[in-house]
């Protein structure tokens, strides 16, 4: 027996070899923050992975439980606040104009007065504080996330514009290794369950791209709105890894790499979700 | 044992060679080869044409060194905090459990295809047999801390997944 024992091994170890370097390169291409992945993957909005019910909800506004913020960021806009006693309106016109139409689906993007990357979010509070003189709003309140709703509802059916060059380089290289990086006790990554399982069970919900185009969203399971942020700190705690606070700097990173990731969809703000 | 090395001859050897010589599959043969010896896990096919898994690697030595517990096993399976194995496994025998997912395979019967130490090793480093999963370690004896198990819990564990017939 000895002579096929010897010969196991060896047959064992060509193995080895023959498959390691096309092994290694296949991990290294799946592993490779930016264009790899996303690229070569065919894109579907995530509505594609929803229950039907909850899919015809969000596409009529009449019943979508998100759209009554749609409604009060539209009052907002117009509505004068602060010492300087003007609206957003008064700066930059109503909705029906192109360029608030378009603005939300820039975020986030260089904003060259603050000499970085912001959220809509941040762009919000700035124009608050300079423009109106008005207090700012909580990232994670009800007037914060209805002006975000009311502008990214205006953006809807528009790609994401964001740019992922630039002064934006720096970040969207963070935001992409972030996608990809093993994260918590779990070290699971982003990529692993929207990259590569999309459209398979994880618990009762179908797992889908990570497209963050239908946000703030609405969940009926839990009764509220849900800003992105927010999304991705459950993200966290579902790979059992610390959370980070609204708009942090990582977060900020991932919510552009994600945008540019969705570039060829188009947004469908605010959505609904189980 | 004569037997086994035959099998692990002859998977292996086909496993190279098929990835040339088998057409039309090239990528998810390839995939397959490298599943069988990266992680030292065959599998083949008896002549009464049922699948056998194999394995070289495995651990033998119980975490605590005592038996596990099949019912402590199926809480941990079932907790959301600790185990949470059906967020991705199906379980027929627990499906008045609803929101099972399916990442992973289906665990019907896995317990008459792998024995305690194979189970004990998939738990523990799932990626010693499947190179690709992404399913976590559950256990890290370095770093107690770092572990999402304990000892205890992955004896217990063992014991339940032994049920699954």
């Amino acid at each position: 027996m000895q002579p096929i024992i010897g010969l196991t091994v060896i047959v064992f170890m060509a193995g080895a070899l023959a498959i390691g370097p096309a092994g290694a390169q296949t991990a290294a291409q799946a592993q490779t923050p930016g264009m790899g992945g996303a690229a070569a993957m065919h894109l579907l909005p995530g509505e594609e992975f929803l229950p039907s019910d909850v899919r015809a909800k969000q596409a009529d506004d009449f019943d979508n439980p998100a759209y009554p913020y749609v409604e009060a960021g539209e009052a907002t806009w117009s509505k004068s606040e602060g010492l300087n006693g003007k609206s957003c309106e008064d700066c930059h016109g109503p909705g029906s104009k192109s360029n608030v139409k378009q603005a939300a689906a820039s975020y986030p993007k260089y904003v060259p007065s603050v000499g970085k990357i912001i959220t809509l979010e941040s762009r919000i509070n700035i124009c608050r504080r300079n423009g109106l003189n008005a207090p700012a709003l909580q990232d994670i309140s009800d007037q914060m996330i209805a002006m975000v709703a009311y502008l990214r509802w205006l953006s809807r059916g528009l790609p994401a514009s964001v740019s992922a060059g630039g002064q934006a380089a720096s970040v969207f290289e963070r935001g992409s290794e972030l996608f990809y990086a093993k994260i918590g006790l779990l070290q699971l990554s982003c990529a692993q369950c929207h990259n590569q399982k999309f459209g398979q069970k994880f618990g009762g919900e179908t797992l889908s791209q990570g497209h963050a185009l239908s946000y703030p969203v609405y969940s009926l399971s839990q009764r509220r709105m849900i800003p992105l942020h927010e999304r991705f700190r459950m993200c966290n705690l579902l790979a059992r890894a610390e959370p980070q606070p609204i708009n942090a700097p990582d977060y900020v990173a991932l919510e552009l790499y994600l945008n540019w990731r969705s570039k060829q969809l188009t947004i469908t703000a605010p959505g609904v979700r189980p | 044992m004569t037997g086994l090395r035959i099998v692990t001859f002859l998977a292996v050897a086909s496993c190279i060679a098929g990835a040339a010589m088998v057409p039309g599959s090239g990528t998810a043969y390839g995939a397959e080869c490298k599943r069988k010896t990266a992680g030292f896990y065959l599998q083949d096919t008896d002549a009464a044409g049922a699948r056998n898994l194999r394995s070289l690697q495995s651990i033998t030595q119980s975490l605590t060194g005592m038996q596990g517990n099949a019912e402590r096993g199926r809480e941990v399976f079932i907790d959301r905090q600790r185990g949470d194995c059906l967020s991705c496994h199906k379980v027929s025998s627990l499906s008045s459990f609803a929101s099972q997912g399916e990442i992973g395979s289906a665990l019907d019967g896995i317990g008459s295809k792998y024995n305690e130490a194979q189970l004990r090793q998939v738990l523990v480093e799932p990626k010693a047999y499947f190179p690709d999963t992404m399913m976590p370690a559950y256990y890290r004896a370095d770093a107690p801390a770092a572990s999402v198990l304990t000892a205890a819990e992955i004896e217990d564990l063992v014991a339940f997944l032994r049920t699954l017939r």
